[in-house]
């Protein structure tokens, strides 16, 4: 293998492989990248057995080859040479030998026949969306999933791909977010018209990082199969294995009726909720919202730190309730919309709250309160 | 049904060991325990044939040493007669019985000797405890209160202790119901301790009493190879006439000031209203006057199991513990799993009691040559559910290869506690099956709480710890 390419380019591509190149794992192989030369392109891959990630670089090709190295060496090395051509070729079976203006290094690496082939994903059912959308779509919903490792299922996001267009879910079980995207913002590109997948919410995490809105950037092209999921934009490509097994019918718990609400300013609500936060950290983050009278009144105590009271001008409707919730489940929903007013909805005291975008009637996000 | 205990202390139990050993070798004879009697273990052979082996002495007083050499934990009943106590030196030992012979503390010896006090025990009642070093468990006083914990060999764990062979490790006979069987329950007592010094070759002094505490302090008010029995119409006034410093955990700090207050005797203690006591000395204070009343706090309570001692030492440390001592040692992961659900099962069932929930989970295993693994795992949300600490220390148990080791303890601490079950956050109705789990926790609770802490039990947990 000997190519020449941009460094710049190159150290982008590195970038986004190289994050999911494993961090610790038995199998050293798996903390190389591969990198293949081919035709007028240099393959970048890195996969850690759940999750690979692929890029493709221009390069100019003087011996086509391949061979893999160390991701955080390489990506370390690229990151700090100057802006100039880099040569890279393989001076042995597993050296990589790289030179950049006056600087050469030779770095040690191992046969790319070891390296593990990427799952292809080429005829399974798949659908075309904005990146902008994409972005929408996963920043809306995967912070409601389960960190916990335990309960697997919920550690995804359940991708739905229906006539109406695609919906993302995702939940903890004390918290439910569902973000949707209309069919005319969908382009289907063959397999079934209706499947459902659970990702790992690690994998939508790098694809969320892979894109950027703007409407000349290439959509999102996504791909999947019974056991594994792609999604393609532009050069990168991110494969996923999914999580196996039933997703919670969520459909359940989003409230059909609701007897009061209170809407309120979006960005008054989250500042007022992050500085009462502030008081109640020792208490599990416990908030205590009261609405009456075209005023919603947040308040927290602890014994050790004092209270805190804040007050904010509320459209109420329904009776006075008093509720309690977790600021963080609040502000993490509150961070990701974008519109200006939020529509609060409840039946009672003990019952789940619903929060709705005031002009997004896509998203929905269920959260259940905490004892009084 | 009036009910009645019995509680045995052995006294030096590696140190008596070893003096008989020695004492009737020269002799010409074992005590029958060490001939293997009623002990068909494939271990019984090789322990035979250490005992035989042994450097043949006269009967001559002993003492095992700690790890240093340098201090006695255990000291046989010749070596007491010469003045020579558990926590004295070793050079104050030599200086005050010159003839004192060091021996080398063996582990599994003086366990298959236990085993064997265990089974002649397990002849009169199936329902057999064994407990910690006095001082150790629920009656260590908080430490937030100045409580200092007794010093000296009780610190160690008990089955450290009975592994090295010191202290004076006890056992809990529940003797309700047996006495058409067995004849009255002084008259089974005093069997015991003549069974243990013939078929054991150990001195075991026994309390007999209408509930544990009382038998145990009825124990403890007996000399070595005395049997002691309190009735039931006895117990306050026994409990009353107690120095306050023979109570559970009263150690000479807080012996001085009960004292200061007027309290010098149980009779002292429990004149007082419980309200004032509670207020005065919290609740530690108002199981010590229930105690000073011939009472038990601990009745049926999980404190004084063998499998379990969480301390409220523990809790106000941030850490909740509960471990399980596998017999015999085992290395089936089925039964070590159904040890795991036992205890996570307790953990559960307590923070629950607690309304709180842990968001940390570290798995111990001890091995049987006191060899041990440790792993932890941080939830990502604060769990109270007793099937989600299972699930943690599961996973956490699948990764330790056992390698053909025999577990003989099985330890699970939760840490990092929130409030409130969930930390009080409320869960969505998304799964029906957590639901319904939840809803039968509380129900077993209340059963437990209604009919005692073994009333309900999963089945591979009670092959595991008996009924």
């Amino acid at each position: 293998m000997r190519v020449t390419c941009n460094r710049s380019v190159l150290h982008e591509a590195l970038q986004h492989v190289s994050r999911v190149v494993a961090g610790r794992t038995t199998l050293p192989i798996l903390s190389n990248v591969l990198l293949e030369a081919q035709g007028g392109k240099l393959r970048i891959v890195a996969y850690d057995m759940e999750i690979g990630a692929q890029s493709k670089v221009p390069v100019e090709t003087a011996e086509e080859g391949a061979l893999t190295v160390p991701a955080r060496v390489l990506g370390d090395v690229v990151a700090s040479l100057p802006d100039a051509t880099v040569e890279m070729a393989a001076e042995e079976r597993s050296v990589l030998g790289l030179s950049c203006g006056r600087s050469q290094y030779t770095i040690h690496g191992l046969p790319a026949e070891e390296f593990p082939a990427l799952p292809e994903v080429s005829d399974g059912s798949g659908f075309e969306v904005s990146q902008g959308k994409m972005r929408d779509l996963i920043r809306s919903t995967i912070f409601a999933a389960s960190g916990d490792e335990a309960r697997a299922i919920l550690t995804g996001v359940l991708l739905i791909r229906g006539e109406e267009g695609v919906k993302m879910v995702a939940t903890d079980s004390y918290r439910l977010a569902v973000k949707s995207a209309p069919a005319e913002e969908v382009k289907e590109t063959g397999g079934d018209a209706e499947w459902r997948v659970i990702i790992p919410a690690r994998a939508l995490q790098e694809v969320n990082r892979m894109l950027a809105p703007g409407e000349e950037r290439p959509p999102v092209r996504v791909q999947a199969s019974e056991q594994q999921i792609s999604f393609e934009v532009g050069e990168y490509t991110l494969v996923s294995r999914l999580i196996e097994g039933q997703f919670p019918n969520y459909a359940r718990v989003i409230p059909e009726e609701t007897d009061r609400s209170v809407e309120v300013a979006r960005e008054d609500l989250l500042a007022a909720i992050k500085r009462a936060a502030i008081v109640a950290r020792a208490e599990a983050s416990k908030l205590v919202f009261r609405m009456q009278e075209g005023t919603l009144t947040i308040s927290a105590e602890s014994g050790d730190v004092g209270r805190a009271h804040e007050e904010l001008a509320a459209t109420v409707e329904g009776e006075n309730i008093e509720i309690a919730f977790s600021a963080e489940y609040l502000t993490d929903v509150l961070g990701v919309m974008e519109s200006d007013s939020v529509l609060w909805q409840f039946t009672g005291p003990l019952s789940s709250g619903l929060l709705k975008a005031a002009d997004d009637p896509d998203y929905l996000y269920v959260v259940m309160p905490m004892q009084l | 049904m009036s009910r009645v205990f019995a509680h045995v202390r052995v006294h030096g139990l590696g140190a008596s060991v070893e003096a008989r050993e020695h004492s009737k070798r020269a002799g010409g004879k074992l005590p029958s325990a060490a001939l293997g009697t009623g002990l068909a273990n494939a271990r019984a052979d090789s322990v035979e044939a250490r005992c035989c082996s042994a450097k043949a002495a006269q009967d001559r007083p002993v003492v095992l040493c700690d790890e240093s050499g340098q201090r006695v934990v255990s000291a046989s009943p010749a070596a007491q007669e010469r003045g020579v106590r558990p926590g004295d030196s070793l050079w104050e030992a030599k200086r005050r019985c010159p003839e004192v012979l060091v021996a080398e503390a063996d582990a599994e010896k003086y366990e298959y000797f236990w085993q064997r006090v265990v089974e002649i025990c397990g002849d009169y009642t199936p329902r057999v405890r064994e407990i910690r070093e006095a001082g150790m468990g629920p009656y260590v006083r908080p430490r937030r209160t100045g409580m200092a914990v007794p010093k000296g060999p009780s610190h160690m764990p008990a089955l450290q202790q009975r592994m090295a062979g010191v202290g004076t490790p006890a056992l809990q006979l529940d003797l309700t119901g047996t006495e058409r069987l067995f004849g009255p329950a002084k008259s089974v007592a005093q069997e015991i301790r003549n069974r243990l010094r013939a078929e054991v070759g150990v001195t075991a002094s026994v309390g007999v009493g209408p509930n544990r505490m009382v038998a145990r302090l009825a124990c403890e008010s007996a000399r070595p190879g005395e049997v002691v029995e309190v009735k039931a119409e006895e117990a306050a006034e026994f409990a009353g006439r107690l120095a306050i410093s023979a109570l559970p955990g009263v150690d000479e700090a807080w012996a001085e000031r009960l004292g200061d207050m007027g309290i010098r005797r149980g009779k002292d203690l429990a004149a007082l209203p419980e309200e004032a006591v509670r207020r005065a000395l919290g609740e530690w204070g108002r199981r010590l006057w229930e105690i000073a009343r011939g009472g038990d706090p601990w009745e049926d309570g999980v404190g004084q199991e063998t499998r379990s001692c969480p301390t409220d030492r523990r809790w106000e440390q941030g850490v909740f513990s509960v471990q399980l001592d596998l017999r015999p040692p085992t290395e089936e992961r089925e039964r070590i799993r159904a040890a795991l659900r036992a205890v996570t099962e307790e953990i559960g069932r307590r923070l629950r009691q607690r309304g709180q929930a842990a968001r940390q989970v570290k798995l111990a295993l001890v091995f049987r040559d006191m060899r041990r693994v440790s792993a932890r795992r941080t939830l990502g949300e604060p769990a109270g559910s007793a099937e989600v600490l299972f699930q943690a220390a599961g996973a956490l148990f699948e990764r330790v290869k056992l390698k053909g080791r025999l577990v003989r303890r099985v330890r699970v601490t939760v840490a990092q506690f929130a409030v409130g079950a969930n930390g009080g956050q409320m869960g969505l109705p998304l799964v029906e099956e957590k639901a319904r789990r939840e809803r039968l926790a509380e129900r077993v609770d209340q059963v437990k709480d209604r009919y005692g802490e073994r009333a309900v039990a999963r089945g591979s947990v009670l092959e595991l710890v008996g009924r």
